[in-house]
C-alpha cells in the first residue's frame, strides 16, 4: 500500500476529570473514507477537533504529507488543506445561505464583493446537494435539517484535500444523503480523503473504506470495512454484543389524547391527525417537508394560523409552550443548541429545568431530590459526564442529547412530541431509549415520534404520517408500515 | 480542603479537585486578589488609607453603589441591561426629599418610594419584553424619564428638608463597631439575594434566562415574568440606593443618582459576572464595588487633580475589567 498522508501518532487529550483521548494513532490515505465510529463521549468529536485546530493535543503528534505540523488554530487547519462540518452548527443566523458558505472567501470585484457570483455559485453548489432553497435565503429561515445541509455545502465549497464529517447524516433523511454520497464518491475519486463519523452503522459500510472504533478515548482497533460487519463493530464499540433487538408492537391502544384539526402555519398546511394513547405515531418525510414545524405549533412554539387542538376532546387553547405543557405536553426538540440545552448550565439543572415546579417547596429548590432524579437518569440513559454538576458545554454532543431526552422524560407528561430524538447517540443508548419510549407507550402515554432514521419510524411506529411540502399526504396502518412505503409516499409526485 | 470546597460550591462548581478546577478558581477568584493587592497598594500609598476613619468612611461610600450594583447584577445574569438605575436613584432621593418635607413618617414614605422606583423596573420588564426591543435602549430612555421626572418632584432644585426625623439624619452616621450600619443592611441585601438567586425556583430561572431564553420558553418558562422579575427588583434596590442616598446628604438633589454613572456596570462586571448573561454571582459584586470604593478613596487620598484622578480610575476600571474577564481556554 501506499503511504498515508496523514499520520496521527500517539495523540493525547485530557479534559477536566476526563481523558478524551488517550494515545491514538490513525492514519488516512489518500482517496480514502475512514469512517471513526465510537459510544458517546468515546473521544471521536475532539479527535477531529485537534486536526482542525480547535484543541490543542496534550502529546503526540500529527504528520501530514511526511512532514510533522503543528495546528494551533483553526486557520492554519484551514491552509493545510483540513475543511470540516462540526457536529454542532455554526452558521451565522442573519446572513445568507450564500454568504455563510463563502464566509471569509467572499468573490470580489473591483472592491466589492460580487453578490452575482456569490450567489450562482452558492447555488450550484445547493443544486449539486439536491437542495430546493434559494442562496440568498437567510439562514434563520431554515429547519435544522435544512442548515445541516448548508453546513455541508459549505464544507464541499471548499475543495479542501481532507475533508472531516462529524455527524453530517444526523437529521438528514436517505434521499439527501444519497446525494452526499454521490458527491463524495465523486471527490474520492479525484483523490480528495474523508474521514466520517457516524451513528448510524448502515452509512459506514454504503461509504467508507476503513473503519476506526474508539473507546473511552482509546482505539479499540481499524479494520477493513469488507472485513467485517455491523455486529462485529458494536461489540468493539460497546464492548458486547447487544444481540437482535425485536420489540412487539402489540401495545393497548386507547382513547384519542390529541386531535389536531386544519393545522396551518407558515410552513405548513391543513394538517389533521390524532395520537391515541398507548400509540406510538410516526411522522416520516424528506427535509423540509415541514415535521418539526408542525409539531412546533401543536406545542406553540410556533405560531398557528388556523387550525384547533383538542386534548381529551376537549378544545384547548394552546398559545405558548407553556399552555402545552399545562395540558400534560412534552416536546424533545431538535435542535440541541437552540432549543435543548443551555450550554453554560449543569447537567443536574438542565435536567430538571422543566419539573422546577414539582421540585420545589415554597419557592426553593429540593436539591437532594433533584440529585437523585439527576444520577438516575445519568446511570439509566448512561450520560458520559464526570459529575451532575459539569455544565452542559462541556459533555460530548450525544451526551447532551441524552440530558435533552432525560430532561423531557422527567415531566412525565401524557403527550410526547420526540423529534429526532436519538439524533447523535449511540447504538447502545438508542436500544435504552427504545425500550423507555415503548415502555412509556404501554403505560398509556400518546406518542409523536419525528426522526429521520426509517428504520427507527419503522420500528416503533403504530402509525405513521408521511408528510410532504407541509402537508400529511398519507397515513399508513400498522401492517402497511415499511420502509419502501414510507420512501414512496414522500417522494411521490402530488398532482 | 473543607474550605476549599465550601468555597467551589459558593461559586456553582464543587467538582472533586483537580488542576482544571484550580486554574477555574483561580480565574474566579482574581477580583479577590485584585482587591488584597489594591488594598496593600493603597495602604502603602498613603498612610491615611489604613486608618479606622478612612476605611469606615469607605465603606460607607461604597454603599449606595452597592446597592444600585445589587439590582444591576440580577438583570445582567439575565442577560439584559438596566440603565435606568441612576435616573432611578436621583428620583427616590428627591421623592425622599420631598415626602419627608411634606411631614411624611418615616415608614410609609420608604414604602412608597420603593413602591414607585420597583414601579419603574416593572415598566422597563414589561415593555422590553412586549415589544422585544433591546433593554439598552429602553433603559436609557427611561434613564432620562426618571431625572426628567427628579426635576418635577423636586421642583426643579435641590429639596432641603427642615425637622427632619432621628432616624432619617443619624441612618448614614449609625456605627456598629466601626462598621456603618449601611453597609450592615448592605451585606444583609446581598445574603437575601445570593440565596434567593442560587436556592429558589426563579433564581434558576433568571440565571437560565441568560444562558438561553429560548430553552427557558420551550420547557414552559414565562420569560416574561422572569424578566420583569428582576426589573422590579433592580427598581426596588435604585429606591433603597436613593434613601441611603439622601441619609447622607440630607437633601434631595435632582442629580444625586449621576454620580454613580457608570460605576454600577463597573462593579458588576469587576466582580466577574459575565455582560453575557447567566454567569456570575451577586456576592462578587461585594468584591467590585469594594474595588472602585478603595481606587476613589486612594486617589483622593494621594490628592491627584481631579481630570487625573478621573483618567486614571477610568484605565483601572478598563484594566480591572480586562483582568476579570479574560477568557479561559
Ligand atoms: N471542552 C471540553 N471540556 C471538558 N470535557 C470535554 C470537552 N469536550 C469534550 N469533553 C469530554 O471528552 C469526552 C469525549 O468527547 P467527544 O466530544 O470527543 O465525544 P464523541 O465521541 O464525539 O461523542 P458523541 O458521539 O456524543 O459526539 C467526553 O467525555 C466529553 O465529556
Ligand atoms: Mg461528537
Amino acid at each position: 500500500m501506499n503511504k498515508p498522508m496523514l499520520q496521527v501518532n500517539n495523540i493525547t487529550k485530557q479534559f477536566p476529570g476526563v481523558k478524551a483521548l488517550d494515545r491514538v494513532s490513525i492514519d488516512l490515505y489518500e482517496g480514502e473514507v475512514l469512517c471513526i465510529a465510537g459510544e458517546n463521549g468515546a473521544g471521536k468529536s475532539t479527535l477531529i477537533k485537534i486536526l482542525s485546530g480547535v484543541f490543542m493535543l496534550d502529546e503526540g503528534e500529527i504528520i501530514l504529507n511526511d512532514e510533522k505540523v503543528n495546528i494551533k488554530n483553526p486557520l492554519t487547519a484551514i491552509e493545510l488543506g483540513f475543511s470540516v462540518v462540526y457536529q454542532e452548527h455554526r452558521l451565522i443566523n442573519n446572513l445568507t445561505v450564500a454568504e455563510n458558505i463563502y464566509f471569509g472567501r467572499f468573490p470580489m470585484k473591483r472592491g466589492f464583493v460580487d453578490y452575482r457570483k456569490l450567489n450562482d455559485d452558492a447555488q450550484q453548489i445547493l443544486n449539486r446537494l439536491g437542495m430546493n432553497i434559494r442562496a440568498s435565503e437567510l439562514v434563520s429561515s431554515l429547519g435544522s435539517s435544512q442548515s445541516q445541509m448548508v453546513e455541508i455545502a459549505k464544507a464541499l465549497s471548499v475543495g479542501a484535500k481532507i475533508m472531516i464529517l462529524d455527524e453530517p447524516s444526523a437529521a438528514i433523511t436517505d434521499s439527501e444523503l444519497e446525494k452526499l454520497f454521490e458527491i463524495i464518491k465523486d471527490l474520492k475519486s479525484e483523490g480528495q480523503s474523508f474521514i466520517y463519523i457516524s451513528h448510524r452503522l448502515k452509512e459506514l459500510f454504503e461509504i467508507g473504506d476503513r473503519v476506526a472504533v474508539l473507546k473511552d478515548g482509546k482505539l479499540v482497533g481499524v479494520e477493513k470495512v469488507s472485513d467485517i460487519d455491523t455486529k462485529k463493530i458494536i461489540s468493539m464499540m460497546v464492548g458486547r454484543d447487544l444481540g437482535e433487538v425485536y420489540r412487539p408492537k402489540d401495545r393497548e391502544i386507547k382513547e384519542e389524547v390529541l386531535r389536531v384539526e386544519n393545522l396551518t402555519n407558515d410552513i405548513v398546511h391543513d394538517c389533521s391527525f390524532t395520537v391515541r394513547a398507548g400509540e406510538i405515531v410516526g411522522f416520516s418525510g424528506l427535509v423540509g417537508s415541514g415535521r418539526s414545524e408542525l409539531a412546533e405549533s401543536v406545542f406553540g412554539y410556533r405560531k398557528r394560523r388556523a387550525g384547533d387542538i383538542f386534548v381529551d376532546g376537549r378544545k384547548v387553547r394552546i398559545r405558548t409552550p407553556k399552555d402545552a405543557i399545562a395540558n400534560g405536553m412534552g416536546f424533545i426538540t431538535e435542535d440541541r443548541k437552540t432549543t435543548g440545552v443551555i450550554l453554560n448550565k449543569s447537567v443536574a439543572v438542565n435536567t430538571t429545568f422543566a419539573i422546577l415546579d414539582k421540585l420545589s417547596r415554597a419557592g426553593f429548590v429540593n436539591t437532594r431530590e433533584e440529585k437523585v432524579l439527576v444520577d438516575n437518569y445519568i446511570k439509566k440513559l448512561k450520560i458520559k459526564t464526570p459529575s451532575d454538576k459539569q455544565e452542559a458545554q462541556f459533555l460530548s454532543g450525544g451526551n447532551q442529547q441524552k440530558v435533552i431526552l432525560a430532561k423531557w422524560l422527567l415531566t412525565e407528561s401524557k403527550f410526547l412530541i420526540c423529534d429526532e430524538p436519538t439524533k447523535g447517540i449511540d447504538v447502545g443508548t438508542k436500544q435504552e431509549f427504545y425500550n423507555i419510549l415503548d415502555d412509556l407507550a404501554r403505560q398509556g402515554i400518546a406518542i409523536m415520534l419525528i426522526s429521520s432514521e426509517l428504520p427507527e419510524i419503522v420500528g416503533l411506529s403504530n402509525r405513521v404520517y408521511v408528510m410532504q411540502e407541509g402537508r400529511i399526504v398519507k397515513e399508513l396502518m400498522e401492517d402497511e408500515i415499511s420502509e419502501e412505503t414510507i420512501t414512496t409516499y414522500s417522494m411521490h409526485e402530488m398532482e | 480542603m473543607k474550605i476549599k470546597n465550601t468555597f467551589m460550591n459558593l461559586i456553582g462548581n464543587n467538582d472533586p479537585a483537580s488542576k482544571f478546577n484550580r486554574k477555574k478558581m483561580l480565574t474566579t477568584l482574581s477580583p479577590v486578589i485584585g482587591l488584597v493587592a489594591l488594598f496593600i497598594l493603597a495602604s502603602s500609598l498613603s498612610n491615611v488609607f489604613l486608618t479606622a476613619s478612612n476605611l469606615t468612611n469607605v465603606l460607607r461610600q461604597v454603599s449606595v453603589l452597592g446597592f444600585a450594583a445589587l439590582g444591576m447584577t440580577i438583570v445582567i445574569i439575565t442577560g439584559n441591561i438596566d440603565l435606568s438605575i441612576i435616573g432611578n436613584v436621583s428620583m427616590s432621593t428627591t421623592l425622599v426629599a420631598v415626602l419627608l418635607q411634606n411631614g411624611w413618617d418615616v415608614v410609609p414614605m420608604i414604602l412608597v418610594v420603593l413602591l414607585a422606583s420597583s414601579t419603574i423596573g416593572l415598566l422597563n420588564g414589561l415593555i422590553i419584553s412586549y415589544f422585544k426591543i433591546e433593554s439598552f435602549v429602553i433603559t436609557m430612555g427611561m434613564q432620562v424619564v426618571c431625572f426628567g421626572l427628579s426635576l418635577f418632584i423636586a421642583g426643579g432644585r435641590t429639596v432641603i428638608v427642615d425637622n427632619l426625623a432621628p432616624f432619617m439624619l443619624n441612618l448614614a452616621s449609625n456605627k456598629l463597631g466601626m462598621i456603618p450600619v449601611m453597609f450592615i443592611i448592605l451585606l444583609g441585601f446581598y445574603t437575601v439575594f445570593y440565596i434567593f438567586t442560587k436556592k429558589t425556583k426563579m433564581g434558576r430561572y433568571i440565571y437560565a434566562l441568560g444562558g438561553n431564553e429560548e430553552v427557558s420558553y420551550v420547557s414552559g418558562v414565562n420569560v416574561t415574568i422572569v424578566r420583569t422579575t428582576a426589573y422590579i427588583l433592580s427598581g426596588l434596590m435604585a429606591g433603597v440606593a436613593g434613601i441611603f442616598t439622601f441619609s447622607r446628604s440630607l437633601c434631595g438633589d435632582p442629580a444625586a443618582g449621576s454620580a454613580l454613572g457608570m460605576y454600577v456596570v463597573a462593579a458588576v462586571v469587576i466582580g466577574g459576572t459575565k455582560m453575557s448573561g447567566g454567569r456570575g454571582s451577586v456576592l462578587f459584586t461585594i468584591i467590585g464595588i469594594l474595588i472602585i470604593g478603595i481606587i476613589n478613596n486612594t486617589l483622593n487620598l494621594v490628592g491627584f487633580e481631579y481630570y487625573a484622578q478621573q483618567i486614571i480610575q477610568g484605565l483601572i476600571i478598563i484594566f480591572a475589567v480586562v483582568i476579570s474577564s479574560k477568557k479561559r481556554r
